[in-house]
């Protein structure tokens, strides 16, 4: 029965667990550099785009570490998916590519254009034959995934009151005292909504649009409202917009509901013909570095699809339902009207 | 200003100073036909691609877009707002500018500033503002306030008063549309000849009927601009409606475009642009109808020229009047700057404001970012410019324009305007089709900031000096003319300074403007060449509101410094040459 999870918590008993475990995981854990030809290339090249709809905190703390490492100096750019690969296309159409790596949730928009990507093997990035039973799935790979969260200001709420299951969110108590997410804002937000609608039914959908809450566009925005006391918590959104305001000692706190617990995946892949070839390659292969896993989990809990353990302090692969991406215009334009987000 | 007295004959008509003046429009018309080009490739690659996307013409697209439910939503709001803030903005900036300009209300040069104090926080700055303001759980001046009440038996909660409402948003358009009204109306009045009202008061006209009888329907074409100026404006602005509007499920057009270009993989940009090319058609009906109606009567007279205006004396409404300007400021300016300040002060966004919580922090983290840096100084840099650039060039062809006249006169008229008809995203979208790649490949650049700027702040410029121009009589122009000045020399020594102060009105308008515009700079800004808007879109999706707060005040200070000089610049021609006539 998932208890609400605060981020020291859970560092220390993954950290209690990985050492009992040791021995165990502590094979396939030598990293596999890059050629040192690969190396200089990148470094020749200074420099690193991303683009990415991962939370901005995430990306700006890799980039740092990694511009650390091999002095290569990275920027992005955060979107939602949509605006991200709007822009990303624009530019690849007109042959002014910028984009060096992209990382987007869905991965539809590299089923659709996978000419536009490098074939990911071993030989592109070396660290992958850590893992022999991973199987990359072409032109991306899978990175990361996240379990659907809530959260909430522990200032207004105890942990035992807070909701447990989706279903709860319809409970009357709750009726203008949170704040939705706008699901048709993001393609995983949509894909929460699809799977609550398989799992739970349009009727539940119904009654949450009768509880006269209030939308936010964005998982950080309703963060920080939740932070301020404004709604008492603030669903669905991901662990990783709670990041930041913890270190700030907000008082705020990530829960996961359940029933179901819904997954969003994160992708990542090259981009052919990117400006910076080499410089990709590298940060792609020490992201799945040691110190490029742990960083990562560290940032906020989050599973590493390669590792599906709980070792480097990341969260086990959580049962749950994976999110669909491909839900057609029809069902959108229902699910956002019986939600009340569109007319 | 000197006027040489020339002792010889003026030449004949077909000497040699034909083709000086020939040669001295050749200037003005380069200007003319690079403008026309960065407004007119845009919207022509705009109106192709809507009607021609795949190079035949196809109209199998419009039926998709206007059969979209959401669309009737989002116009019926947007109109419902467009004619709720004109309808409120306009009569309370024309009230305030008459007080300022022709009242004794006010009080030294620097309350003529008081009113365009909220020009200096964009739009999105100062509704978070507001947000933290009056958010009903988390305000700083709502929580109090409903507790209060609560605690005094009145049965509120805190739905009652949330800023997320319609009346919220009404709110917010009108504290937002005033200043706009008012730099064109203030203007407009400074320039005004005082012998009509000081006769209606002679006659023993009220204070009240002198404003409504004489002052107003003498600055009607300012009037007509001004409103016309709001309605187009509410129609296009993105950041009150994004913010506010979503949270209270209030979509307008705005958005609904901004959604179809952002929030659509791939990106619905055949039906934005369809909806642009319709909005652009409504708007040049609109001007159209406005400028029939202002032209019916002409009202251009010389008497006001370097002649101090007597002012209207309140007598026991005098302090009243200036309590009414300094609430307005408070309220649109003072108040939301002060929750941002503090909120920047903060590590996050809390209505408890713990003293020792305090520290500047957010600033240091701005000022060590180097995407903050660029962002503060490219739209610093590129406010000045698309300012001074478009408020002179608007100057010039608004005296061309008088110059020619008659059709050629309107037809100029409608050229300046025509970008604001369309909303700055779809614009920008122009903008970043035609000249971001081959063979321009100004994409990601500082340039295409500016190109896009420079014709979007036209029509904002172009109305301010317009209204200027009308009011200049021709007999000064034609006196310089006939002295034998060139038309160079005449803009310069004659007409230049006589509308200077619609031109600084313009400029401080445009700068503020420019400066922490969104729209626009979603399309076109990036990490390469960013801008204060695209920082603090990233910062709303992505950052803490405590970093918003810390760029958003930090534009206060830039624009309040900014436009100050101007202001103070552009006024004391008058006063000066008007202290030295007594």
């Amino acid at each position: 029965m998932p208890l609400p999870i605060h981020r020291r918590t859970l560092y220390a008993a993954f950290t209690l667990a990985a050492a009992a475990a040791a021995p165990a995981w502590a094979q396939g854990t030598t990293d596999v550099e890059q050629p040192a030809a690969l190396i200089k290339a990148a470094q020749a090249e200074g420099q690193l785009m991303l683009y990415s709809s991962s939370d901005e905190n995430q990306s700006k703390t890799l980039l740092a570490a990694f511009e650390k490492r091999y002095g290569i100096k990275g920027s992005f750019i955060r979107f939602p998916t949509g605006p991200l690969m709007q822009r990303f296309s624009t530019e690849y159409d007109a042959k002014d590519i910028h984009a060096d790596i992209v990382s987007v949730s869905s991965p539809i928009p590299y089923e659709q254009t996978p000419d536009r990507y490098e074939t990911l093997d071993r030989t592109v990035l070396p660290n992958l034959a850590k893992w022999p039973d991973f199987k990359v799935a072409g032109k991306y790979t899978a990175w990361t995934s996240d379990l659907v969260a809530l959260i909430y200001n522990t200032e207004q709420l105890k942990p035992n009151e807070v909701p447990k299951t989706w279903s709860e969110l319809a409970d009357p108590k709750w009726k203008g005292k949170f704040l939705l997410t706008n699901p048709t804002v993001a393609d995983n937000y949509l894909g929460w909504l699809d799977a609550i609608e398989r799992s739970l039914g349009v009727e539940f959908l119904r009654k949450l649009a009768k509880q006269d809450t209030n939308l936010t566009q964005s998982g950080a925005s309703g963060a920080q409202m939740v932070a301020a006391g404004s709604v008492l918590f603030n669903a669905p959104t991901f662990a990783s917009f709670a990041a930041k305001l913890l270190e700030k000692k907000a008082p705020v706190a990530v829960q996961y509901p359940q029933e179901p617990a819904i997954v969003s995946p994160r992708n990542i892949a090259i981009v052919a013909g990117a400006p910076h070839p080499n410089a990709a390659k590298l940060y792609l292969n020490w992201l799945l570095s040691e110190e490029g896993m742990k960083l990562t989990c560290s940032i906020s809990p989050t599973t590493l699809a390669m590792a599906p353990d709980a070792s480097r302090g990341c969260m086990a692969v959580p049962q749950g339902v994976a999110m669909r991406f491909d839900v057609p215009e029809e069902r959108k334009r229902m699910l956002a009207k019986e939600l009340g987000v569109a007319r | 200003m000197s006027t040489v007295l020339d002792t010889t004959v003026p030449p004949a008509p077909h000497s040699p100073a034909a083709s000086r003046i020939s040669a001295s429009w050749l200037l003005p018309l380069l200007l003319l036909l690079a403008l026309c080009f960065i407004v007119f490739y845009p919207l022509g690659t705009i109106v192709v691609r809507a009607i021609a996307p795949g190079g035949t013409v196809d109209w199998s697209v419009w039926a998709t877009t206007l059969k979209e439910p959401s669309l009737l939503n989002a116009v019926r709001n947007t109109a419902l707002l467009a004619t709720a803030t004109t309808c409120l903005a306009v009569p309370i900036g024309v009230f305030f500018a008459w007080l300022i300009e022709r009242t004794d209300a006010r009080w030294g040069s620097l309350s003529r500033l008081l009113p365009v104090i909220p020009l200096l926080l964009p739009p999105v700055a100062m509704a978070i503002g507001w947000l933290f303001l009056a958010d009903p759980r988390a305000g700083f001046i709502a929580r109090p306030l409903v507790s209060g009440l609560q605690a005094l038996g009145l049965p509120i909660s805190p739905e009652h008063i949330a800023i997320q409402s319609w009346p919220g948003m009404i709110f917010l358009y009108t504290l937002w549309g005033v200043p706009h009204v008012y730099v064109i109306a203030a203007a407009a009045f400074s320039g005004l000849d005082p012998s009509l009202e000081e006769a209606a008061r002679m006659f023993g006209k009220g204070r009240l009927r002198c404003f409504l009888g004489v002052s107003l329907p003498a600055i009607r074409h300012a009037v007509g601009s001004a409103a016309l100026l709001c309605v187009i404006s509410s129609i296009g602005l993105y950041s009150i409606a994004a913010l506010i509007g979503s949270a209270a499920r209030i979509e307008v057009l705005s958005v609904y475009i901004y959604r179809l270009l952002h929030f659509a993989y791939p990106p619905r940009t055949a039906e934005a642009v369809i909806l642009g090319l319709l909005l652009m058609v409504l708007i040049a009906a609109m001007w159209l109808l406005q400028r029939r109606i202002a032209s019916r009567t002409g009202h251009a007279q010389i008497g006001g020229m370097g002649v101090r205006p007597n002012l209207l004396t309140l007598g026991v409404w005098r302090w009243p009047a200036r309590v009414l300007v300094l609430l307005y400021v408070l309220f649109t300016s003072i108040l939301p700057l002060l929750a941002l300040v503090i909120v920047a002060l903060q590590p996050f966004w809390r209505p408890q404001i713990r003293l020792g919580d305090l520290s500047f922090a957010n600033f240091a983290e701005f000022a060590a970012s180097d995407a903050a840096r660029a962002g503060l100084w490219n739209s610093s840099t590129l406010a000045i410019c698309a300012s001074t650039g478009a408020v002179l060039a608007a100057g010039l062809i608004a005296i061309i324009a008088k110059h020619l006249g008659g059709r050629r006169e309107k037809t100029l008229g409608v050229v300046t305007k025509i970008p604001t008809a369309v909303p700055h995203i779809v614009f920008a979208i122009g903008v970043l089709i035609a000249f971001g790649f081959a063979p321009f490949h100004l994409n990601g650049t500082w340039l295409i900031l500016l190109v896009a700027y420079l014709a979007l702040y036209l029509p904002t410029a172009s109305i301010a000096t317009e209204a200027s121009v009308q009011q200049v009589g021709n007999q000064l122009t034609e006196a310089s003319r006939i002295f034998g000045a060139s038309p160079i020399r005449t803009f310069r020594s004659v007409q230049l300074p006589l509308i200077m102060p619609g031109l600084a009105a313009g400029w401080a308008s445009i700068f503020a403007l420019a400066l922490g515009e969104l729209n626009a700079a979603a399309i076109l800004s990036g990490p390469h060449n960013p801008v204060i808007g695209y920082l603090i879109l990233s910062s709303f999706d992505n950052g803490t509101y405590s970093q918003l707060a810390a760029i958003g005040s930090l534009i206060g200070v830039v624009s309040a410094v900014a436009v100050s000089a101007v202001l103070l610049l552009g006024r004391p021609r008058f006063t000066r040459s008007a202290s030295a006539t007594t």
